[in-house]
């Protein structure tokens, strides 16, 4: 950032001088460190790589780049990345937002009702301040990133690579106004040490297995969808695995205006979204933290449902709650999150036959089986996902 | 207890609407037998290692016809899928790997206008979806709906057991729209002759550097784009690998067989459908033309490759170049050519980075030959938007079988 400084006031100036009429507005702006969101500023390292990040609000990004992004679904995130290793490092940009906006891009989005010299002046700035992909060693370098707008928390990665290794982080920004639902509860103080039971492999199956079938609309029922998804991983590399596996956070006051399910006596821990192309529908994972752990790992219980848009913005639940659940596990396969994987099969099978006999009136059908996945927080490739054989996998025998 | 039930009311008001209002929707959902439709005339087989995959896939006709369901119109493309496993033990198959973004049958189901239409169509579409196993010895085949594709409909089809998985990339053309792009014939681009066989690595980044630099008009007057990227990989891989990573090949259908082919042929209806211009090297239009279509539809990027007359360590070589359309947004109503991202090495190390998450990449390098432009010093491409490059290509080594991002190697020919 401070190597950045002295040019940036000079264009600053220049542009506030020289750059009035001919055919348009100046484009005008403030210096980076105008504001205050650099002190919110978020620090991580790894070995030689040590991150810096800060996501400027909507009001902070229109100070620095004169324009308003957010409008425009556009969020800067700044990075700054030190390199104190003795190799070439290299950021990838699209660990950050795979579909990030190019600098001169976002420029040339908005040339509207600008002078030509203001628009050169603007490309300057946007290119200037992007952050270069490439920190050689003993050298730190900064700059914004262009992504799609998170309105809420901004959770992304960011990867860098140096000397044939991997440096993956994750963060989890708050743009002010945002609370994750999770956020509501203490995960760590949930349980009191004391109650959480550390199992071995066999023990954890057998856990799993016995765990409740179904969520419950009150406390103590199962009335709800099935228990079809359990989850085992590190907390923050749990966390870490959704985001990369694009699930998206939702907020207190969102998660607040759904239906609370139950399990363990208590709500959901977290619902995390996939909003499927188009606005159609979206995936919705629940999650709740298990009063037992595996070594290192927490488990978590979880259940997937898919919700498609049926009438205007009605959406309607997908019965076929398998497909929910397979879909949420290939999501992490093609996520590069899943590390290992393994089937449990249930009791409570709901046979498709049940859902159309309109005298039994079930909402939905299972295969009843329920899958577990490991996850990781470092890539995994996707034909390289171990599975346990607990129980064979579910195989449709019928067509 | 979920947001199912909770709409209850409403679906009961809604189909007492549809039965007063729409008694005509009355004719039951009815799916046509698959076995008969003349769409699996154009159904493609591929066979590997004792699994056998047919795919095939209904046009818009052939889908209202079946369905009853004007699914084109709502952007859904049904793509028939049958997997014969040979070997003796289960295999299942990933829809994820056709469309990351499929539609479940019930979802589909709920197009149907009455209940009790939709009950019938829930049966029935689940029943012929595509299953996820297939037992040994056995033969399944089903729909997965996914989202709609104008022209060559390009897909990939994953599947696994206990111990492998196979990886098959269809290109099923669609009636409606011109040429198959597929039907290419990269090997007789060349005479055996005209191909030098590389396998010393200096000599071939000398080769590499000594292309030309840039791509050229039809007249082979003015030069264009920088020709900065080079993949190495044979025309399966590069297929796969681009269309894992979300490319396709809709644009190509007329931009690429054009150099096989009289030019009378492409002055036609086909060059209607075409809004990628052709663009030239060793003296003949791409053979290759991708793009991939980014969050809004009219955010495109382009990509076109040519084989080259070489290849390293026995491996087929393609040159080619790669644009970022930044200007569409504004001028598509007026303009019909793209700006391009001035920022050409971005748009390159962004390829770089699409293909590496997706997994397709092994290893890659750099070499140079396209000559540095300065950001102050811009050079011109043939629709006269500047550029500024460091002068470099990008080398990639494609390949179906997976690599994780921390097993993909650099190797140190040129530093950017």
């Amino acid at each position: 950032m401070t190597r950045l400084r002295p040019l940036l006031i000079i264009l600053a100036l220049a542009i506030a001088t020289g750059l009035t009429g001919c055919g348009g507005s100046a484009y005008l702006y403030e210096p980076v460190d105008s504001g205050t969101f650099l002190a919110r500023a978020e620090r991580a390292s790894d070995g030689p790589i040590h991150i810096a990040t800060a996501v400027p609000g909507r009001e902070e990004t229109e100070r620095i780049f004169g324009i308003d992004l957010y409008d425009q679904g556009i969020q800067p995130v700044w990075l700054q990345v030190e390199n104190t290793g003795d190799t070439l490092a290299r950021y990838a940009l699209v660990s950050t937002d795979a579909e990030y906006f190019s600098p001169l891009e976002v420029a040339y989005m908005n040339r509207r009702g600008y002078s030509a010299e203001a628009r050169d002046a603007m490309n300057e700035r946007f290119h200037n301040l992007a952050m270069p992909r490439y920190v050689e060693p003993g050298e730190t370098q900064s700059g914004f990133v262009f992504t799609h707008a998170d309105w809420g928390a901004k959770g992304f990665n960011v990867d860098v690579f140096s000397g044939g290794e991997s440096f993956n982080f994750t963060f989890l920004l708050r743009v002010p106004g945002f609370e994750p639902d999770y956020a509501r509860i203490d995960l760590d103080a949930l349980y009191a040490d004391d109650e959480i039971l550390d199992y071995e492999t066999d023990a954890l199956q057998e856990a799993i297995r016995n765990l409740p079938c179904c969520s419950g609309d009150r406390p103590g029922e199962e009335s709800g969808e099935p228990i079809n998804l359990v989850l085992v991983g590190v907390g923050q590399e749990l966390l870490r695995a959704l985001l990369r596996s694009g699930w998206r956070e939702t907020s207190v006051e969102e998660a607040a205006g759904l239906e609370p399910q139950y399990l363990y006596g208590r709500q959901q821990d977290a619902i995390f979204r996939y909003d499927t192309i188009g606005g159609d529908g979206f995936y919705e994972l629940r999650f709740w933290k298990a009063p037992f752990r595996s070594g290192d790992d927490n488990v978590y219980a979880g259940q997937a449902r898919h919700f498609y848009r049926w009438i205007g913005s009605v959406t309607r639940f997908d019965a076929d709650v398998d497909n929910a659940r397979n879909f949420a596990a290939q999501k992490f396969l093609y996520g590069q999150t899943l590390k290992e994987n393994a089937w449990i099969a249930g009791k409570e099978v709901v046979p498709a036959t049940s859902f159309w006999d309109t005298l039994i009136n079930t909402p939905y059908f299972t295969d009843g089986y329920r899958i577990v996945l490991w996850l990781s927080a470092e890539p995994v490739s996707t034909f390289d996902v171990g599975s346990r054989t607990w129980d064979p996998p579910p195989r449709w025998l019928q067509q | 207890m979920n947001a199912g039930l909770h709409i209850r009311p409403a679906v009961h008001l809604v189909a007492a609407l549809c039965v007063v209002l729409l008694s005509g929707c009355a004719s039951s959902f009815d799916l046509k037998p698959v076995e008969s439709a003349p769409f699996l005339e154009r159904a493609v087989t591929q066979v590997e290692d004792d699994v056998r995959v047919t795919a095939a896939v209904p046009d818009k006709k052939e889908t209202r016809e079946l369905f009853g369901i004007s699914l084109y119109k709502k952007g859904v493309q049904p793509v028939w899928i049958e997997i014969e496993n040979m070997t003796d033990q289960p295999v299942g198959f990933l829809p994820f790997s056709v469309d990351a973004d499929y539609h479940t049958p019930l979802e589909i189901a709920s197009l149907t206008r009455s209940d009790e239409k939709r009950q019938e169509a829930e049966q029935q579409l689940f029943r012929n979806s595509v299953n996820l196993w297939v037992a040994p010895g056995e033969t399944r085949s089903g729909f997965i709906f996914t989202n709609a594709d104008e022209g060559t409909k390009a897909f990939n089809v994953d599947l696994f057991n206990e111990e492998r998985n196979w990886a098959f990339t269809f290109f099923i053309s669609v009636p409606g729209l011109a040429v198959d792009h597929y039907d290419v014939d990269f090997q007789a681009i060349y005479s055996e002759d005209e191909v030098t066989h590389y396998t010393d690595a200096a000599a071939f980044i000398a080769a590499l550097e000594a292309l030309p630099c840039c791509v050229v008009d039809s007249k082979d007057e003015n030069t264009g784009d920088p020709l900065n990227i080079v993949i190495i990989g044979e025309p399966q891989d590069l297929y796969y690998a681009v269309i894992r990573a979300g490319w396709d090949e809709t644009e190509a259908v007329t931009a690429a067989s054009g150099w096989k082919t009289a030019a009378s042929f492409f002055t036609g209806g086909a060059y209607r459908y075409s809004p990628v211009s052709s663009l030239y090297l060793f003296g003949r239009k791409q053979d290759v033309a991708l793009q991939r279509i980014r969050e809004n539809i009219h955010e495109r990027n382009h990509f076109r490759l040519w084989r080259a007359p070489m290849t390293f360590m026995g491996e087929t070589v393609w040159v080619g170049q790669i644009s970022r359309d930044i200007g569409v947004r504004f001028t598509r109503k007026t303009i019909t050519t793209h700006k391009i991202d001035p920022d050409v090495d971005e748009t390159r190390e962004f390829l770089v980075e699409n293909l590496a998450y997706n997994q397709v990449m092994q290893k890659f390098a750099y070499v140079g030959g396209v000559g540095e432009a300065p950001i102050d010093a811009p050079r011109q491409n043939l629709t006269g938007d500047p550029y500024f490059t460091d002068g470099l290509r990008v080398v990639l080594w494609v390949a179906p079988e997976l690599t994780s991002l921390d097993d993909i190697e650099y190797l140190d020919w040129a530093t950017p």
